[in-house]
């Protein structure tokens, strides 16, 4: 008899996915698959519009990154213009994506991550969330969180004109600039951001890798895999969010590739599969070769941890310091164990605090030259970021007037879809085993395997203030429902 | 004291924009008239959702809905105390936490926010909300003035709770 185990998220909070695990007879796992819903009509809906639109239209497709699809498509409509941004302008936008970055990072590692962690993945689920980690760590911890939140917003709004939606990003540059006023204070909340960034790596650092258990777990084969990795690098091939070249480096760590964001066609192909409506991004000079690890195999990865592997370092002095100290702990780059990801999130938020401080002092930030004003015909461009997810790539083609007649789009999660469905499949096989029990801690450990990659499907924002209930549904053969299990908490 | 009332869904996203343009409607018919209501709009959930309610004693949410059982278009109210707080088990893909821990989490850390039972509910059952499109599809639309309507009378019972607890 084959059993079927679906782990499905009834509402769609923050989006939503469905995995099932099919057991064979024996009980051993015999296949996972790891669906996703597809927000569908993109293409169509932006066909006809004007392109200078899409910062302000594509930062509506997704409810956890506005910011990121903003920052990518405003790249984009620079390059269909064939406008170079002035260098206040690029610094402004870099300035306000480190502050969203602060932002990003740090509620992925409090409310999500941080859990399974603080609390242990075998932690009831009541207590698994953000409240537990504050009963458990102090409430100065919480306090923390949401000001480190308010700070990245704050920064966002006064250059992006908006909080969680900028709309400041224009054709050539922004519609607008900052004030000394204003700089000395986004300068003041970024030195307190770096605090924050230090504090974080320090409890990081007491609490998983100081417990045994927690580091072997990171270390341990369950959440290893050997595949490529890419971020976006700059020319001194130091990892930059938001501008440089796509690096890809192999398994071994050796530069596969560097290339410039509209070269991406040349690299990057997509795989279909029948059971799922999302595609499979692969490496083209590698080939798809399934859902497998190696050399051979064209998956790659883009996290923050494929982007530490893809890149020599890192740009500010601090989070320099704590790239080294990540890599010797780990034995050296590039580092396959998934769960280090959550470490290379962390410093990233460094990183992202110490460049939003580096860019509110640049004595230019507060210069007039913003933007500069278009002057060629519209034709095609191509804009890529690295989201908190993954390198977020925005292509659009206009006619003459700069109407939008194509769009391609390849978010962040979806890079790491291949790695994603590897991770879940590996990790059930090593955790659900003959005459083992499926219980709540066990389940939480093959979730783990795909929280470390932070996805995200909630380009269909918010929705209703339900929850994520997990309901596990196990089949037999025939398809009947032999037995539902739901984590609720009432 | 003000009651915030937010259109909660995306615009484009056919019709998850349904609470926004219940609120729209809402907003329309108190033409502002009323200064103890505020309106605003948002694509926005748990912890964003949370600090977006900070110094309100009451908050009205019109949001769409995708239970799957109920019928298109039927419209429920209830309060977020009568949801069963289900986030702590966060699954696939929650990058956040669900608005019910994030509200505990902002009041131990002593944020002023609404308890449970006055943040208000209005619901719209939906299907079509992953194909970006603008516009509501009919059955929807031809919810949008039973939801106003059921948004007003809770708005009454709201004044009518709030001036028996003096405020």
């Amino acid at each position: 008899m084959t059993q079927r185990i679906t782990i499905d998220p009834i509402t769609r909070l923050e989006g939503h996915g469905k995995i099932e695990i099919f057991l064979n007879d024996e009980g051993e796992v015999a296949n996972t698959y790891f669906q996703i819903p597809e927000l569908r009509g993109f293409e169509r809906f932006v066909v006809g519009r004007p392109v200078e639109e899409m910062p302000l239209l594509t930062n509506r497709i997704c409810g956890v990154c506005p910011e990121a699809h903003h920052m990518a498509a405003a790249k984009a409509v620079d390059a269909v213009y064939h406008v170079e941004v002035p260098r206040t302008g690029k610094m402004l936008r870099e300035l306000l994506y480190s502050a969203f970055y602060c932002t990003d990072h740090t509620t992925h590692f409090y409310a999500l991550a941080g859990p399974d962690f603080v609390m242990g993945p075998d932690a009831p689920v009541a207590e698994r969330n953000i409240l537990g980690v504050i009963h458990k760590v102090g409430l100065e911890i919480g306090g923390k969180v949401i000001q480190m939140r308010k700070y990245g917003h704050t920064v966002v709004e006064m250059i992006g004109g908006r909080k969680v939606h900028p709309c400041t990003s224009i054709p050539g540059g922004l519609t607008k600039g900052i004030t000394e006023e204003q700089r000395k204070e986004i300068e003041e909340m970024g030195r307190w951001a770096i605090e924050f960034a230090q504090f974080s790596l320090k409890l990081f650092s007491d609490i998983v890798l100081g417990n045994k258990t927690y580091l072997d777990l990171i270390l341990g084969d369950i959440y290893t895999h050997q595949t490529y990795y890419m971020g976006l690098v700059d020319e001194n091939n130091h990892v930059n969010f938001y501008d440089g070249k796509v690096r890809v480096v192999g398994p071994d760590g050796k530069e596969l590739v560097k290339y410039a964001p509209h070269e991406y066609t040349e690299n990057v192909a997509e795989h279909v599969e029948p059971w799922t409506y999302l595609k499979f991004p692969y490496l083209k000079k590698v080939g798809w070769k399934g859902f497998v690890d190696g050399p051979d195999s064209g998956v790659y990865c883009a996290t923050p941890l494929s982007r530490l592997n893809a890149a020599d370092g890192m740009a500010t002095p601090r989070a320099q310091e704590e790239y080294e100290k990540m890599y010797k702990t780990l034995g050296g780059k590039p580092v396959h164990q998934r769960l280090a990801t959550h470490w290379a999130r962390l410093i990233e938020l460094l990183y992202a605090a110490e460049r939003w401080v580096e860019l509110a002092t640049d004595p230019e930030i507060t210069s007039p030259n913003y933007h500069t004003i278009p002057t060629e015909k519209p034709t095609e461009g191509v804009g890529i970021v690295e989201a908190p997810r993954g390198t977020l790539t925005h292509h659009y083609w206009t006619d003459e007037r700069g109407v939008v007649t194509k769009a391609n789009l390849i978010v962040g999660t979806t890079n790491n879809y291949a790695p994603i469905t590897m991770s879940i499949q590996k990790a059930a096989k090593s955790l659900i085993k003959k005459g083992t029990v499926i219980n709540e801690g066990l389940l939480n450990m093959v979730e783990m395997a795909f929280r470390a990659y932070d996805p995200c499907f909630g380009c269909a924002t918010h929705s209703l203030p339900g929850q994520m209930p997990l309901e596990v549904t196990i089949r037999n053969a025939q398809g009947e429902i032999v037995d539902v299990l739901k984590q609720f908490v009432d | 004291m003000k009651t915030l009332i937010i259109g909660l869904g995306n615009p484009i996203l056919g019709d998850d924009g349904v609470g926004w343009e219940v609120a729209r409607r809402l907003e329309e018919h108190f033409a502002g008239q009323r200064p103890d209501l505020e309106f605003d709009y948002l694509s926005l959930g748990g912890l964003s959702l949370m600090e977006r309610m900070i110094g309100y004693r009451r908050v009205l949410l019109i949001d769409s809905l995708t239970t799957g059982t109920r019928p298109l278009g039927e419209v429920t109210t209830f309060t977020l105390d009568d949801l069963a707080d289900l986030s702590s088990g966060h699954t696939t893909a929650a990058h956040d936490t669900s608005l019910k821990t994030a509200l505990a989490t902002g009041r131990k850390l002593g944020a002023d926010l609404p308890e449970d039972r006055h943040v208000y509910i209005v619901a719209i059952e939906a299907r079509q909300v992953h194909d970006l499109q603008e516009g509501l599809t009919p059955p929807i639309a031809a919810a949008v003035p039973p939801a106003v309507q059921a948004a007003l009378d809770l708005l009454a019972q709201i004044n009518n709770h709030a001036s028996q607890e003096g405020e």
